[in-house]
């Protein structure tokens, strides 16, 4: 089985609004997959639901096969936008906790991205600035094996060389085994490294397809692609 | 889920070494100004010095405790940090089990520590040499005492747990709605409610209700106390083990974190 | 390296590695990086570079030594081949463009002479 996570019609609203209409969508072993869309065009929902954060309204999922719960959580990673590492603790504490909590969670490869981050492990995660935070959460989670990676706006609003090497630990430690899906919408960052894209709008799946397919049937980069799509809405 | 209760400790260590030194703290000055008073004076009013000391003492660490362990929850499904627990591959059961089996070790700790105090100061204040009758503690009174203080911690612990319900209602069922700081709210006041209608209609059952006996009474016979006591014990816990069930459930079934 | 968004990323490495190999900056039989590794010096898709390696191998520029990795052809006569194809490639670009000027080859050849009396000075 290649499909490592399957939607089928699957809906997603509140009392009073609709977060996620009809989506179907099935992730690929070995792809990194782009979710593209304005802000409140529904990728976080779908990565909570995916990540067992949020349970759907209606519709199916699966990933691997398994309905999403606190057991499918052992093979997803998935990093929230919000700073979600307690301010309390030390960078050496929260890479701890993920050894603990984590059967996936691999120690030494967490401690050399760390140094290639730049990050020190006596600091207190509170006192990190906003670049180091953003670095210390993505090494957490591509420090796991786990068979999908979520990364929710890896690089809003950081500084070039943050970016820079967020960008540079993502295709050197993406695994084949895995799928990768990172939420953006700044395409010109990591159109490079995207195999696949989704764009939402209003919770509904309105483009998908390959990349360079998409390059070549319209002659156009995917950010121009994305301007095309969202300029009317 | 030993991991988890690890865990809550570790976040813990810095304000349990901040509150024992500031309750070290308060005992020196407390100690301090009872022997800074004249010597007859204080042979006089010593005790009721003391009682007044020791029943403060006895409320603020409720009060705080109370806080402290619907903090222990609130922080985690409120603040954006809460998803490093919320995400990692344990049950809403498990989450709120460990909480709870910490915030109960946190508050036996907590009688414990107070028990500390009490014959701290008694011995101290040189109380229990003046022999008087109602500081004379027999084992059958020490037993009683703790357990009256057990029954506080599950009291607090029980309540804390309808405060739990309602938060996870509001992060569940009602998320995403308006107003919905009133409606967890009224949530909470209908949990209450609710929970005082079932306990009349037990007690009515069963015909004797743990309040008909006051401790404030000058008379009160140890057994009566004691059995009153084991029901509260009984109720608190059933109460606190239905709050559990609902909340867990929840968490597990129905969170929009 | 900057890439053009508006083309496939996998035919922009595909045409610098070949130029790469035509002016002689990697040479015949020499190992390539790794899929991985180049993907992280370009900062590309590690599949991208995958892809990559698989058209070139299918053009007979690399082959693959299995467990060691991919490398550029010995054959000489293929990297002959790919030079001419490069300057046909770029001979053609030109021609369309001064055809689009309405330049006949005549016009060109003279004014090639000119442009090289001049640079010769």
């Amino acid at each position: 089985m290649n499909d490592l996570v399957q939607c089928i019609n699957l809906h997603k609203s509140y009392m009073t609004k609709k977060a996620l209409q009809n989506v179907n969508l099935n992730f690929q072993k070995g792809k990194i997959i782009g979710l593209l869309g304005p802000n409140g065009s529904g990728k976080t929902t779908l990565m909570k639901i995916i990540a067992d954060l949020h349970k759907q309204s209606a519709g199916e999922i699966s990933i691997c096969g398994e309905k999403p719960s606190h057991k499918t959580r052992e093979y997803v990673a998935y990093m929230p936008t919000e700073n979600f590492i307690y301010g309390w603790m030390r960078v050496k504490e929260a890479v701890e906790f993920y050894a603990e909590m984590y059967a996936d969670f691999e120690k030494e490869r967490a401690l050399e991205l760390l140094s290639f981050m730049e990050i020190d492990l006596k600091q207190k995660v509170s006192s990190l600035s906003t670049g180091q935070r953003a670095r210390l959460k993505v090494t957490l989670i591509i420090s796991r094996r786990a068979k999908i990676y979520m990364l929710d706006e890896p690089l809003n609003g950081l500084d070039p060389i943050s970016r820079s090497k967020i960008k540079e630990c993502i295709i050197d430690q993406f695994d084949s085994e895995g799928v990768m899906i990172i939420s953006t919408h700044l395409v010109n960052e990591i159109e490079q490294i995207l195999d696949e894209v989704v764009f939402l709008n209003h919770g509904e799946v309105i483009l998908e397809g390959e990349t360079e397919n998409l390059r070549v049937q319209r002659g156009k980069s995917l950010e121009e692609i994305y301007k095309e799509v969202y300029g009317h809405a | 889920m030993l991991k988890l209760i690890k865990f809550e400790f570790l976040r813990k260590r810095m304000m349990f070494a901040v509150s024992i030194a500031l309750v070290l703290i308060g005992q020196v000055y407390a100690i301090y100004k009872f022997f800074g008073i004249e010597a007859p004076v204080r042979a006089i009013i010593g005790q009721e010095v003391f009682a007044v000391y020791i029943l403060i003492v006895l409320v603020a660490m409720a009060i705080l405790y109370l806080i402290d362990i619907i903090f222990l929850f609130r922080n985690d499904l409120f603040k954006q940090e809460g998803y490093m627990l919320f995400m990692t591959p344990n049950s809403g059961y498990k989450i709120l089990g460990a909480k709870l089996i910490f915030a109960l070790i946190e508050g036996v700790a907590i009688v414990a520590f107070y028990l500390l105090l009490v014959f701290f100061n008694l011995k101290m204040m040189k109380l229990d040499v003046i022999n008087f009758e109602f500081f004379r503690i027999s084992s059958e009174d020490l037993v009683l005492m703790i357990k009256g203080l057990l029954l506080g911690v599950f009291v607090l612990l029980e309540f804390a747990l309808t405060v739990y319900l309602s938060f996870a209602l509001f992060k569940s069922i009602f998320n995403n709605i308006r107003f919905k700081g009133l409606i967890t709210f009224f949530i909470f006041i209908a949990i209450n409610v609710f929970k005082s209608q079932i306990m009349g209609v037990i007690s009515d059952v069963i015909n004797r209700s743990p309040e008909a006996i006051h401790i404030s009474s000058s008379y009160f016979p140890v057994e009566m106390v004691n059995q009153a006591l084991n029901y509260g014990l009984a109720a608190t816990f059933v109460s606190a083990v239905i709050l559990f069930m609902g909340t867990g459930y929840l968490l597990e079934n129905r969170i929009n974190l | 390296m900057e890439f053009d968004n508006e083309i496939p990323i996998y035919l922009q490495i595909m045409a610098m590695i070949k130029t790469d190999l035509v002016i002689g900056k990697i040479l015949k039989g020499d190992k390539l990086l790794s899929t991985r590794d180049m993907a992280v010096a370009l900062k590309v898709n590690p599949n991208t570079i995958a892809r990559v390696y698989r058209e070139l191998e299918s053009e007979s520029i690399c082959f693959t030594k299995r467990g060691m990795g991919t490398f550029i052809t010995e054959d000489e006569s293929k990297i002959e081949s790919l030079k001419e194809q490069l300057v046909d490639d770029y001979l053609s670009q030109f021609m369309k463009k001064m055809e689009q000027l309405n330049y006949s080859i005549g016009d060109i050849i003279t004014k090639l002479k000119r442009f090289e009396e001049a640079t010769h000075e």
